[in-house]
């Protein structure tokens, strides 16, 4: 039986958009509004269920909704910070339902100045990356401290991104403002990080034969060594 | 104000003097304290710096140092006491002054901030010079008495702030300061071991640098670890967890290092040294040792004896060792790598030795010497094995030691990780398709036929279906991945296996799943995948039904009979339900027949042998069965649903009935009984006396037929009523 679902689902990649053939995936957005309103927001806290407000700790209320699944931070000033959406549209559409929220609970809440602040992408390379030699060729822009954190910090200039590089070949971006930025930094980085790729050599010669088993007796033993300690269990994300 | 101005407020004399001590106003006639009025404003403000005015003592004839004086004055001491602490020398003490001179702007600072500060520009200045004398960031944490991730975000703004480009950490370098500082190698370490070992750490490290294991790692804990595999290799006893503390390594567990290493480091450095054009000279000199060395690890009863703990040979340490002593806390990665087996590393050996016929070229000279070797014990055996002569033994940069072919290249433990990861996530996906699938188009494709639904008896059926929901055994993981399957999600999507995500942003978004179906597929094939979903629907609840069936388990059955409703499957739930009913009753009536004919074989009094209650029981199960099912058969199919149960269990009655009643017959022998009692009479005129059936026997029987007549009849007459009482009345009758 031809079945659309289980065939259909891959659409191929826009490689004129993504040349690399990977596109990052959007992991959270970031957005605020003005509810044009004051706001009080400790009977906002006793009216509204989901709703969560301890001014000792954090001076405003914390809200969260099911569909689509997000966290609002809403202000006495009326100001709104909606995180935890996974696409421009959700995190739209979650701001208003916080916006509806408000207005029923009796405040004159508008919907003014929507807007995307920080969009964070995520992708997989599939290969792994040298990030000392990274580091070492693009020490202007990264930094990379193996003892604080296990991934290279690479701050873009243009467009102004920041990326979390790992050894497993997983990149995290983060800062943009519109989706296309993520896009863009991560085409921009992709070179780059085939460069420091590490090449598969197999060097099966006369006695490669018996290669693996030596390496992987004293490789096992670093590694065996190295698990000893707990202080070197951060390693990757 | 003078005080004698005043006058008191109680005695209204003009005796106000004031205190010594307290300089408070006090009458000197009736001794009442006056308020305070002795407000003293600072009129110096202009002079010193603005701020809570400090006194610090008077040390000096001219008074109080001021705040700033005084807050630069113990600056100054902190950072002296903190550069004493690190050795620093006087110029660069000096140098580290200026440094923070520049950043504060000459305001320096006191408080746990400040010490943080001329830490982070003491690592700075020693990351700059990058010599021996450089200590790690979490050594200097210590020093401070900081938290090491406080004093790495001061270091990363402090270099900002002056646009300094560190060089990367030196793990060779730090490998280095390590073995001449650490108080652990002071006894032990003569001038030519101490090159020797550093030698060797340098090479491993490099080893460890092309196969990614400093990677993303911090580098203290290497460097200890390699420290430690060294002093091994090298005989020097030292304790894992003074090197560790002594390196401010973090948590430390007890002393356990494998020592397979040496022959493998003289392979690898050999190796590395090779140049390509060499290599058939170089194995036949060589090969030797690898063999030497595989013998070793393969003999088990050997005087082989190299470790000093009690690991007899290498090659059990692999089988047993490792797996006790790292059980606990191994990663899975270790563990593949330990369980090399003897037979493992015999077999490896023997295909290498048929594949290689360089090792055959070993020679008598070569051979002799093995005999030497072997009867020697301890390190001995390998004090020819390192030379120490190969590049990796050297100091390198990133691309020289990437292009050193060692004959292993790693991965780096992540990225294996990862990679397992998709792998299973891609057979997941695979399996949840094959699932919807059988769903979709099921072998046997089930449809309302009551024998597929029929609950077959036998325990071999049980048992066959029981191995299959074994076999198909899914977690949470799968049915996620058959979510997000039916709701289109692309399956490259899922393979990385971001499933909080998928699920917020393609199945808990309504609106834009609706959206995106319309869109993509149209209204048309919307409704087909509705049919779909449908359809995968009503194979997971048949099966579940089934389940629940072999299992009595009546609140699950209840549930998912009524879930046939929605699906449009009423008669076939109608079907399953009453068929369900049947067994019960059967099995339960059954249970009382075999209990009755039971109690007939071992021939209880005719008391015990309870026909009238059976039959009764039997009838009640099917009324109760009626009366208590009503409403869940009605929301089935409405009264219809009434009739048929009331037929089907009907069957089940008179098949049930006339076994109780047959038995009843056979019990009483009730048709011997008859054709005496018929004899009796035509013998009644004879002269001779027959003792005919007594009366009172056949009287109790009559009572027995009776009650169990009138029981069929009452409850004939009570599901005549039933039926009746249904407004369409019953189809069959």
């Amino acid at each position: 039986m031809a079945d659309p679902v289980l065939e259909g689902g891959s659409q191929p990649v826009d490689l004129a958009k993504h040349p690399s053939g990977i596109v990052p995936t959007l992991q959270n957005i970031v957005s605020t509004v003005n509810l044009d309103c004051k706001l009080d927001l400790k009977s906002i806290a006793l009216q509204a269920r989901n709703a969560e407000y301890n001014p000792k700790r954090f001076a405003a209320v914390i809200m969260r909704i099911r569909d689509p699944k997000t966290t609002a931070l809403i202000f006495a000033s009326g100001k709104m910070v909606c995180t935890g959406a996974k696409s421009e549209q959700q995190s739209k559409l979650a701001a208003r339902k916080y916006a509806r929220i408000i207005q029923k609970l009796g405040f004159p809440a508008k919907f003014k100045d929507f807007k995307i602040q920080n969009i964070v992408g995520s992708c997989d390379v599939k290969f792994p990356i040298r990030l000392e030699g990274l580091a070492y060729s693009h020490g202007a822009f990264s930094s990379y401290e193996p003892e604080l954190f296990p991934g290279l910090i690479y701050r873009m200039k243009q467009p102004k991104i920041v990326l979390l590089i790992f050894v497993s070949g997983k990149i995290v971006l983060t800062g943009a403002k519109v989706r296309d930025e993520t896009y863009t930094a991560f085409e921009n980085i992709y070179p780059v990080l085939t460069e420091f790729r590490k090449t598969q050599q197999c060097s099966f010669d006369e006695v490669g034969f018996l290669e693996p088993l030596g390496w992987k007796i004293t490789l096992m033993s670093m590694k065996f060594i190295l698990h000893r300690w707990g202080s070197c269990q951060i390693e990757d994300i | 104000m003078d005080p004698s101005s005043k006058t008191c407020k109680k005695c209204h004399q003009k005796r106000l003097i004031r205190d010594e001590i307290t300089n408070n106003l006090v009458c000197e006639s009736c001794g009442v304290e006056h308020e305070f009025d002795n407000f003293q404003p600072h009129f110096n403000i202009s002079e010193g710096p603005q701020g809570t005015f400090i006194r610090v003592g008077s040390s000096s004839h001219n008074g109080d140092f001021n705040y700033k004086e005084t807050k630069l004055y113990y600056s100054k001491l902190k950072i002296q006491e903190i550069s004493k602490w690190l050795d620093f020398t006087p110029t660069r003490t000096n140098e580290v002054t200026r440094m923070i001179e520049e950043i504060t702007d000459g305001d320096f600072g006191s408080g746990n901030w400040f010490s943080v500060l001329v830490g982070a520009c003491c690592y700075v200045i020693m990351r700059k010079d990058n010599n021996l004398s450089s200590l790690s960031m979490s050594e200097v944490a210590v020093v401070i008495g900081c938290e090491l991730h406080e004093l790495g975000r001061m270091v990363v703004r402090v270099t900002g702030y002056l646009e300094l480009e560190l060089p990367e950490f030196d793990i060779v370098l730090s490998f280095e300061r390590a073995i001449m500082v650490c108080h652990s190698f002071e006894n032990v370490l003569k001038g030519d071991m101490v090159g020797k070992m550093i030698k060797q750490g340098r090479f491993l490290l490099n080893c460890a640098v092309k196969w990614f294991l400093t990677t993303g790692r911090q580098p203290v804990p290497v460097v200890v670890a390699v420290l430690i595999f060294v002093s091994e290799l090298n005989g020097v006893e030292v304790s894992f967890d003074e090197v560790a503390k002594e390196m401010r390594a973090g948590n430390v567990t007890d002393e356990n290092i494998v020592k397979n290493a040496p022959g493998i480091i003289q392979y690898m450095e050999i190796k590395s040294r090779l140049e390509r054009g060499d290599k058939r000279k170089f194995i036949e000199m060589h090969e030797f040792h690898m063999e030497e060395i595989i013998n070793e690890c393969l003999r088990k009863e050997t005087g082989f004896d190299f470790d000093d703990l009690s690991a007899e040979n290498d090659s059990q340490y692999f089988e047993g060792e490792t797996q006790n002593r790292i059980s606990g806390n191994a990663s899975s990665n270790d563990m593949d790598y330990a369980k090399i087996s003897q037979e493992c590393l015999s077999n490896m050996y023997r295909n290498f030795l048929s594949e290689n016929h360089y090792v055959k070229s070993v020679d008598e000279e070569e051979k002799d010497y093995r005999k030497k070797r072997k009867k020697e014990a301890g390190i001995q055996v390998y004090k020819d094995w390192w030379s120490g002569m190969s590049d990796m033994s050297q100091k390198l940069f990133l691309e020289e030691i990437l292009e050193k072919d060692v004959g292993f290249n790693g991965l780096p433990p992540s990225f294996v990780a990862g990679e397992l990861a998709f792998k299973r996530r891609r057979e997941k996906i695979n399996a949840a398709k094959q699932r919807i699938d059988e769903i979709v188009q099921p072998p046997n494709s089930v449809t309302g036929d009551k024998k597929n639904m029929a609950l077959v008896e036998g325990s071999q059926c049980r048992k066959q279906r029981k191995q299959r929901e074994k076999v198909g055994y899914i977690d949470w993981e799968d049915c996620i991945i058959e979510t997000l399957l039916l709701y289109h999600v692309k399956e490259e999507e899922i393979e990385q296996g971001h499933y909080k995500r998928m699920l917020d942003l393609y199945v808990f978004d309504s609106e834009r799943t609706c959206h995106s179906f319309q869109l993509i597929y149209g209204m048309s094939s919307l409704k087909s995948d509705f049919g779909l979903a449908h359809r995968v629907l009503e194979g997971i609840v048949r099966k579940r039904l089934g389940a629940a069936v072999d299992q009595r388990d009546h609140s699950s059955i209840l549930r998912f009979v009524k879930l046939f409703l929605p699906l449009g499957l009423e008669e076939e739930g109608l079907q399953v339900y009453v068929a369900y009913l049947k067994k019960v009753i059967a099995m339960r009536s059954r249970l009382e027949y075999e209990h009755l004919v039971e109690v007939m074989e071992q021939g209880g009094g005719g008391s015990e042998v309870n026909f009238v209650g059976c039959l009764m029981n039997l009838f009640r199960y099917i009324v109760l069965a009626v009366e208590e099912n009503d409403e869940i058969l009605k929301s089935l199919c409405g009264e219809d649903a009434i009739s048929y149960a009331i037929i089907e269990l009907q069957e089940e009655c008179d098949s049930r009935g006339s076994l109780i009643l047959k038995k009843y017959m056979e019990y009483r022998r009730l048709s011997r009984l008859a054709s005496d009692i018929n004899s009796y009479s035509k013998n009644l005129l004879s002269v001779a006396v027959v003792e005919g059936p007594d009366p009172k026997e056949i009287e109790r029987y009559l009572d027995e037929i009776l009650s169990l007549t009138q029981l069929g009849e009452d409850y004939t007459e009570f599901m005549v009523s039933k039926i009746k009482g249904l407004s369409s009345g019953p189809r069959i009758c």
